[in-house]
């Protein structure tokens, strides 16, 4: 039976030019990235959004503070001037991989429970959200 | 074209593509971040060993079978897997068409187009607002890494493939 398999991919094995220059494009976006992104101000306080609502919480406010998004109340925790989330009611729980943050712009994004945390930030460039 | 070998070997590629994505699913993933892509080498050894539309057939059949079996076929997880595909896709076929780039360039161009189609879709239509912007650094030098990887397991199984066809 013919099977649709042709013996013709040995040339796509061995990397080519062209692959290269790939590499270093992606290679120098990747680096010069962070430069592309304004750095927020306020690098001392997390700028919590949770839908609509939009809260800041210190990172020297120890502790645990709820939020509540759509799928239910997840916990960031604060301590030692870093912040994660806990509890998470989604699926994944990617969010609560991402932390903990402590620099100025590391996020935390919860997508599924509508969760978004910045180091830093003001509020009226990111409520853009209507 | 549509000899019932090509339609069997298709069939196979998706099905291998959605063991693969399974897999990497259930595994724990200390980066939650980083993916690796592992469903995507069966859209290369596609690519490679059958052109270039049994490799949409092979990444379309396999997002909507993921999307079908593991949840939320409207949900922001499929959504995003989805633009994912679809990204890296609109990059990989150019790519392929072009026949300048090996399974290297077309593995990296899809495995970033991927992230950066993710990190768009999520951040025009959930988070609205740049600041996922800052998970490029992170998830971009993953996608080179994964790429790569990626690229050259594919190469293996296609060489492998095309191997047990000519005995």
């Amino acid at each position: 039976m013919e099977s649709g398999i042709n013996n013709n991919s040995l040339h796509l094995t061995r990397p080519r030019l062209c692959d290269g220059l790939v590499l270093v494009l992606l290679v120098a976006l990747t680096v010069l990235s962070p430069r592309l992104v304004p750095v927020p101000s306020g690098g001392d306080s997390l700028l919590v959004r949770a839908g609509e609502s939009v809260s800041r919480i210190a990172l020297d406010d120890e502790g645990r503070h709820t939020v509540k998004g759509p799928l239910g109340e997840a916990a960031i925790v604060v301590r030692d001037g870093q912040a994660w989330l806990e509890n998470a009611p989604c699926p994944l729980k990617i969010c609560e991989g991402m932390g903990p943050v402590k620099k100025t712009g590391d996020v935390i994004i919860c997508i599924p429970n509508r969760i978004y945390i910045r180091v830093g930030g003001k509020e009226k460039v990111d409520a853009v959200s209507r | 074209m549509r000899s019932p070998g090509r339609i069997m070997a298709l069939s196979m590629m998706i099905a291998g593509a959605f063991a693969l994505a399974s897999i990497e699913r259930a595994m724990p993933n200390p980066f939650p971040m980083v993916r690796l892509g592992l469903g995507n080498i069966m859209t290369l050894v596609a690519f490679a060993t059958m052109g270039i539309t049994a490799g949409i057939w092979v990444a379309v059949g396999r997002v909507a079978l993921v999307a079908l079996l593991w949840g939320g076929l409207f949900g922001p997880t499929a959504v995003l897997s989805a633009s994912g595909a679809a990204a890296s896709l609109l990059v990989m076929v150019p790519f392929m068409a072009t026949r300048r780039f090996s399974l290297y360039g077309v593995s990296l161009g899809g495995a970033y187009a991927h992230v950066l189609g993710q990190l768009a879709v999520a951040s025009l239509l959930y988070v609205r607002s740049s600041m996922l912007l800052a998970l490029l650094p992170v998830m971009g030098a993953a996608a080179i890494v994964t790429g790569i990887f990626n690229a050259w397991i594919a190469g293996k199984l296609a060489v492998r493939l095309e191997g047990r066809e000519r005995r």
